[in-house]
């Protein structure tokens, strides 16, 4: 493996606990599949030789404040919050599938997030939503490092859940996830 | 049984520079610590091209159009799948050109 000593990720999945985040076509919880990509992907980076700091690895309840805190206690190079999407009222027919990923405008994470992004969309082969920029999330707002948000999928959307509930799937976008964040380790922060 | 990989997959461009790059991954230090042995170095591009190259190779004979000047050719597509799998963000680091703004604005995620 190449080796990638002295790097050190956060990985934020969202939801826990009480917090089911959106939930699925068929039923499935938003914050099982966060954690279950957040720990592939936490395997994938550790046999890479980086530290990964999970601000959950359990199914718990965790505030944004607390995972913030964890994030910035860390002294990380960069943190990843994984998320899967959910359509409103916007999507009646729950049409809208594909992967977004989000960072704040202007900032240090754009390259990261066009990276992951990438590795995401060619690994899955999913539709590409693009990357967006939103100030609104708490975990690109209020934590140090370079941070994206990246949301895996459409959960209201039939066919996008029922390929977020296959384990083969979900590795998929673990291995895409975790060759963005090698990529953008390697080529940008050494 | 659902495969992560399938002919299918790997005959594909994103399918076969995600395998390459976690070739690479894999196999830049054994190499490295192998090739050092007589003070040589291998480029990670490089290892990527070699590694695209017999992907390329592998699937193309799977497919059977590894035949006559196709063989030619399966070194030359190594290079822009290597390229792929080894991607550089140069373009990606200008300042914030082809965003999209979100028009979410929700406090929590």
């Amino acid at each position: 493996m190449n080796n990638m000593g002295n790097r050190r990720v956060v990985l934020d999945p969202g939801h826990g606990g009480a917090d089911p985040g959106a939930v699925g076509a068929n039923g499935v919880h938003e914050k099982r599949i966060n954690l279950f990509i957040a720990q592939e992907v936490r395997r994938l980076l550790e046999a890479a030789g980086i530290e990964v700091v999970m601000t959950l690895d359990t199914d718990r309840n965790l505030t944004l404040a607390e995972r913030a805190a964890i994030t910035n206690r860390a002294g990380a190079d960069c943190v990843v919050s994984i998320h899967a999407n959910a359509s409103g009222t916007a999507d009646p027919e729950r049409k809208a599938r594909g992967i977004e990923t989000y960072c704040l405008p202007g900032g240090p994470a754009k390259v990261l997030a066009d990276v992951v992004h990438e590795f995401m969309v060619r690994a899955t082969g999913a539709p590409d939503r693009g990357v967006r920029t939103n100030r609104a999330f708490y975990m690109l707002r209020k934590t140090d490092p370079p941070a994206v948000l990246v949301e895996t999928g459409y959960l209201t959307n039939v066919a996008e859940c029922a390929l977020l509930t296959e384990p083969t799937y979900r590795f998929k976008l673990a291995l895409g996830i975790a060759a963005g964040i090698i990529a953008w380790l390697r080529e940008v922060k050494s | 049984m659902n495969e992560i990989l399938t002919w299918d997959y790997l005959s594909t461009f994103g399918g076969m520079a995600l395998v390459c790059f976690w070739l690479v991954q894999l196999t830049k230090d054994p190499i490295d610590a192998l090739l050092g042995r007589w003070n040589w170095h291998l480029k990670t591009a490089h290892l990527a091209w070699i590694w695209a190259t017999l992907l390329t190779a592998l699937v193309w004979a799977y497919q059977g159009v590894l035949t006559g000047w196709n063989i030619a050719l399966a070194p030359l597509n190594a290079i822009f799948i290597g390229l792929a799998a080894m991607r550089t963000h140069e373009a990606g680091a200008a300042d914030g050109a082809n965003l999209t703004e979100s028009p979410e604005t929700a406090e929590t995620e």
